[in-house]
């Protein structure tokens, strides 16, 4: 039997062979074979593809003899955390909780987006960007009035509003970049709160308008169009097999499904940049501006287009968020914002997109699942209150004891996540990576490795 | 007239005349030696050229071009490289990484061109890992290509940083203390490198040095010592080691 077994390991290693898949390439495909796998299981029920997919994982890694690089080492984390994840959801699946998958993946997809833009500016130019919430504000506020005031189809209104948060983004860090980093930091934590309090007062960026041609009275513009509703809806009522699957995730999967393709589509783009000689430049920014400007590159320049870049990405995520609510209004605009997808940044690690994704996958689920258990019979919360009761009888004031809710606890669990992950792992989940080109096999020894006059000398010659 | 002209050049930190009236002329392919006790302004006469520090009066001339003011990255495309006393490597990044900075007109450093051009840009980051493996096998260091650059001994990133100023193709190369912390033998090896750049390469080099035994060499051409802000004296070699001056202020007797 155990022969056997061995010989089927020995035909799969000379098939690794003659495809001359090393085992990196074989751990990329196991990913997609992973998610693909997944997928499927969250839909078809019972989640027979899952099992397949732990299997798969388990066999590859007992295989894998590769040496442990970084790359490869990151790559499993990766497979590693989106299995899990997927497995997560399939509880959820289980337990029929449909919307809140659909909501996970929406969010995931808007804050890894968001992340990834952040990444752009702060994780490889070194930019300490805190006004992601005002590059979200306008790309959602433009996406929203086009479609809504001024009748835009939305496929053309998409990239506009990428267009018009790159400018804005870009003439921020025209007019403030030259301040020193942490000032930089608070001019743009305010401006998110200035562009809120605009929203509050300015008559001009309301609607739908009124029929007597008369802007309405209250802040937010209502009735955005999202993609393919009325298709997607159609699609749903007409009975066919898929549609019967999809029927428990209703129209919002629809508005998953497209923020998955643009999130594919921003850590594609995103990649190719990061990975380029103009991510070279961006990165050696971050490390040490001055030397990259006495080497005859125009500093200023490169952080004005990295923010650009940033603020065209957002300008996305803002799409996204708009989609996500129908509906904007100032509140949905808090600072706070911003700080979850800090947040997701920090968890995921600094510099690798990779990373920012599995940051704003842990991020969503501590956030989203934990509000769906707001019950005041949830064990969580009622021994949290039986505790603040228990504080506030003790100073005789028990009457006037607060109610705390999911809301305030799910903060505290989001603290102490990130207060773990800053210790334990302060370069992230997944983190960056080193540059070693291998191009047409001038591979070089190795980091570690000792020169010949090294080895030589520690032979004892 | 030389290929880099300097000219009354001063430049005050509050109170402290760092440079007093500094004027240089430093002619084409030489290697010229600039020495002084510490604080006496050679690394900000370095940065004052190098477009670092705007000097507070007098002129630096290029090539007979005027680069007062320009900015560092202004002054580098003309063709005038600086390393740094303290390297300042990219710690967070390779040493491979580090080399491939430098050379301009990278056809990749263009955001349109990385999407348009791939084929071209993938070419030239090609043609430029052999320059950069090149550069890496004649400091024999080749063995440290894909490390961090912090995990790199002090003499280490010194040869990285003159790795990395080599990849820039230089007119004028200035060189804040090459040598400092390399060991003995191979600071012999670095110097003779450095005058075989100036003989085959035809660069112009200025060198900051502490180490008198490699700076007093007959193939320097000519040394400027400098105390107090000021140039005291300069000259061949030859000279200077015979002058009173010099010896009081720097060499000791």
């Amino acid at each position: 039997m155990g022969n056997k077994r061995n010989n089927i390991s020995e035909l799969v290693k000379k098939g690794i062979d003659l495809l001359q898949l090393d085992f990196n390439i074989a751990w990329k495909l196991t990913s997609i074979l992973c998610l693909i796998f997944g997928i499927l299981s969250l839909f078809i029920f019972p989640p027979v593809f899952i099992v397949l997919d732990a299997i798969i994982i388990i066999w590859l890694y007992i295989q894998d003899t590769s040496t442990r690089d970084e790359v490869s080492a990151n790559t499993r984390k990766l497979i590693a955390t989106t299995f899990a994840y997927i497995s997560i959801l399939i509880i959820f699946r289980a337990l029929d909780y449909t919307i809140l998958i659909t909501e996970i993946i929406i969010f995931v997809c808007f804050y890894a987006i968001v992340a990834i833009s952040l990444n752009m500016s702060t994780g490889i130019v070194g930019i300490l960007n805190f006004g992601v919430i005002a590059q979200i504000l306008v790309g959602a506020i433009t996406f929203a009035l086009l479609t809504v005031n001024f009748d835009v189809y939305i496929w053309i209104a998409i990239p506009l509003s990428m267009i018009s948060s790159a400018i804005f983004s870009g003439l921020i860090a025209l007019t403030t970049l030259r301040l020193r980093d942490d000032y930089f930091a608070i001019v743009s934590i305010t401006l998110g709160e200035i562009f809120r309090q605009f929203l509050k007062t300015e008559p001009n960026f309301r609607g739908p308008i009124l029929e007597d041609g008369q802007q309405p009275t209250t802040p937010g513009i209502l009735n955005i169009p999202q993609p393919f509703k009325s298709n997607y809806e159609e699609f749903l009522t007409s009975g066919s097999f898929l549609a019967e699957i999809l029927e428990p995730f209703t129209y919002r999967l629809a508005i998953g499904i497209v923020s998955v393709i643009f999130l594919l589509f921003i850590l594609i783009i995103s990649d190719i940049i990061l990975y380029s000689p103009y991510g070279r430049v961006l990165r050696t920014i971050r490390e040490d501006d001055l030397v990259t400007s006495t080497y005859g590159k125009f500093v200023f320049r490169y952080k004005v287009e990295a923010m650009m870049i940033s603020g065209a990405i957002a300008g996305l995520g803002g799409v996204v968020y708009a989609w996500i609510f129908a509906s904007l209004f100032p509140e949905h605009f808090q600072p706070t914002v911003t700080f979850y997808v800090w947040i997701a940044f920090i968890i995921g690690g600094r510099g690798n997109n990779k990373g920012i994704i599995v940051g704003s996958m842990v991020f969503v689920l501590l956030v989203r699942v934990s509000l769906f258990f707001d019950d005041p019979d949830f064990f969580i919360i009622r021994y949290t209150n039986k505790f603040v009761e228990f504080l506030y009888t003790s100073i005789d004031q028990k009457d006037s004891a607060p109610f705390v809710q999911m809301a305030f606890i799910q903060l505290i669990i989001i603290g102490t996540v990130l207060i773990l992950f800053l210790r334990f792992a302060p370069r992230g989940v997944i983190p960056e990576e080193a540059y070693r080109p291998k191009f047409r096999g001038k591979n070089l020894p190795p980091p570690g490795s000792q020169s010949e006059d090294q080895q030589f000398i520690a032979k004892g010659n | 007239m030389g290929i880099l002209e300097i000219k009354n050049v001063t430049k005050t930190f509050g109170g402290i005349k760092a440079l007093d009236e500094i004027s240089m002329s430093i002619s084409e392919n030489t290697l010229t030696g600039f020495i002084g006790p510490n604080g006496c302004g050679k690394t900000t006469l370095f940065n004052v050229i190098s477009g670092v520090f705007k000097c507070d009066s007098g002129s630096i001339a290029f090539r007979g071009t005027e680069i007062t003011g320009l900015s560092p990255n202004e002054i580098n495309k003309l063709g005038l490289s600086r390393t740094y006393q303290d390297t300042r490597l990219y710690p967070e990044l390779t040493v491979i990484e580090n080399l491939m900075l430098p050379p301009k007109f990278q056809k990749g450093e263009k955001v349109p061109n990385i999407f348009t051009r791939r084929k071209e840009v993938f070419q030239m980051e090609d043609n430029l890992l052999d320059k950069t493996l090149e550069i890496l096998d004649l400091l024999e260091i080749r063995h440290m290509g894909y490390e961090y650059a912090k995990n790199l001994s002090g003499g280490q990133s010194k040869l990285v940083d003159l790795g990395r100023v080599l990849m820039s193709d230089p007119d004028v190369l200035l060189l804040d203390e090459p040598t400092a912390g390399v060991n003995p033998v191979l600071t012999q090896k670095l110097f003779q490198k450095i005058i075989s750049l100036r003989d085959d390469l035809n660069l112009t080099i200025m060198i900051i040095e502490h180490d008198m035994d490699v700076i007093m060499k007959p193939e320097v051409d000519h040394i400027y010592v400098a105390n107090y802000g000021k140039i005291i004296i300069s000259g061949r070699p030859e000279e200077i080691k015979k002058n009173q001056q010099v010896i009081e202020a720097y060499l000791g007797r």
